[in-house]
């Protein structure tokens, strides 16, 4: 992680399934538990984006990894007042969320090595091979 | 061949070997790479299975690669006689390692111009994956390369596009023109 809480491929996923913490005591009680906020989505410039896929995973990847898909790049370079007030967050129907997180592992990827000579090979189970190339033709990655 | 090569046990497995790849856009990609930058693609020449092209004296030129029963060689003026190297990919590699290594000459060709013999000194293959082709390439060189039958796609059924895309019989080629964008990216600070 670096200073900021990003995983180092550039972004971090975080999940909604159990993950054996106790629960906060407004859960306990009944209350609605309030989102926690993080820092860096807000805002039409903001470095983080978030991506959450149609089993409710959420991936937050830094601004410049989503810019590298042009359907992404094409939806934030012009923020709408709603994408913003949405703290920057897009919902894909259609991605199960280890799609999803193929698909932010390889945009890191090409983000991290567009200016190095060597690049070590991006692996793609081909078992998922035909979701991902639906993913990565919606997304133009 | 760089000494930390992998010997590929399938051709299609090989980053430097780049299908049916027309001299044209052998020439336009590596003209933007430093001198020694070579690939292997398939030959137009009836009698020869596959060409090497490479950056050589600020030109590209391309060698033959000829595959014969007994003898194996890279254009060259002597070719070595190896029955040692039956595996296809060996028996490239093993000529790219003798260019390397200046133990043997090699024929070169520019168009237009006769045969001439030169040594030279192949020093890296200009490979796909280093140009980091789309996803959408990865996926279908992975559904292609294979072994196993496809799985049907979880999500709704594939749109005509996308058919369109793994039909395509040029599918060992990544996207040309962001490939030139991506060697110009990474070498322009070298050519300029």
């Amino acid at each position: 992680m670096d200073k900021n809480g990003s995983a180092a491929g550039g972004f971090q996923a975080a999940s909604n399934k159990d993950d054996g913490l106790e629960e906060p005591d407004s859960q306990k009680t009944g209350a609605k538990p309030q989102p926690v906020p993080i820092s860096g989505l807000e805002g039409p410039r903001s470095k983080y984006v978030k991506l959450v896929s149609n089993d409710d995973h959420e991936f937050i990847i830094k601004r410049e990894v989503a810019m590298t898909s042009k359907s992404l790049r094409e939806l934030f370079a012009n923020p709408t007042v709603d994408l913003a007030a949405a703290n920057n967050t897009v919902y894909f129907s259609d991605f199960q969320s280890h799609i999803l997180q193929k698909v932010c592992h390889y945009l890191a990827y090409k983000t991290k090595y567009r200016h190095s000579r060597v690049a070590p090979p991006f692996d793609i189970p081909p078992d998922i091979a035909m979701d991902l190339l639906a993913a990565a033709n919606e997304l133009e990655c | 061949m760089p000494s930390n090569k992998v010997i590929c046990s399938d051709l299609y497995d090989c980053d430097w070997y780049w299908g049916d790849l027309d001299w044209k856009w052998a020439e336009r990609l590596l003209l933007l790479c430093p001198i020694g930058y070579f690939l292997i693609r398939d030959s137009r020449s009836e009698t020869h299975l596959f060409t090497v092209s490479y950056h050589f004296q600020d030109r590209v030129y391309h060698s033959r690669l000829s595959l014969e029963d007994s003898r194996r060689n890279l254009g060259s003026r002597q070719p070595y006689v190896s029955r040692d190297y039956w595996n296809l990919v060996e028996i490239i590699e093993r000529s790219l390692e003798q260019s390397l290594t200046g133990q043997q000459e090699m024929l070169h060709y520019r168009r237009g111009h006769e045969a001439e013999a030169a040594r030279v000194n192949l020093t890296r293959p200009l490979t796909k994956r280093e140009l980091l082709p789309s996803l959408q390439y990865l996926c279908r060189f992975t559904l292609k390369t294979s072994q196993q039958k496809p799985p049907t796609p979880k999500t709704a059924p594939l749109p005509p596009t996308i058919l369109k895309y793994l039909s395509d019989s040029k599918w060992i080629i990544p996207d040309l023109k962001k490939c030139e964008e991506q060697l110009k990216l990474r070498f322009c600070v070298i050519n300029n």
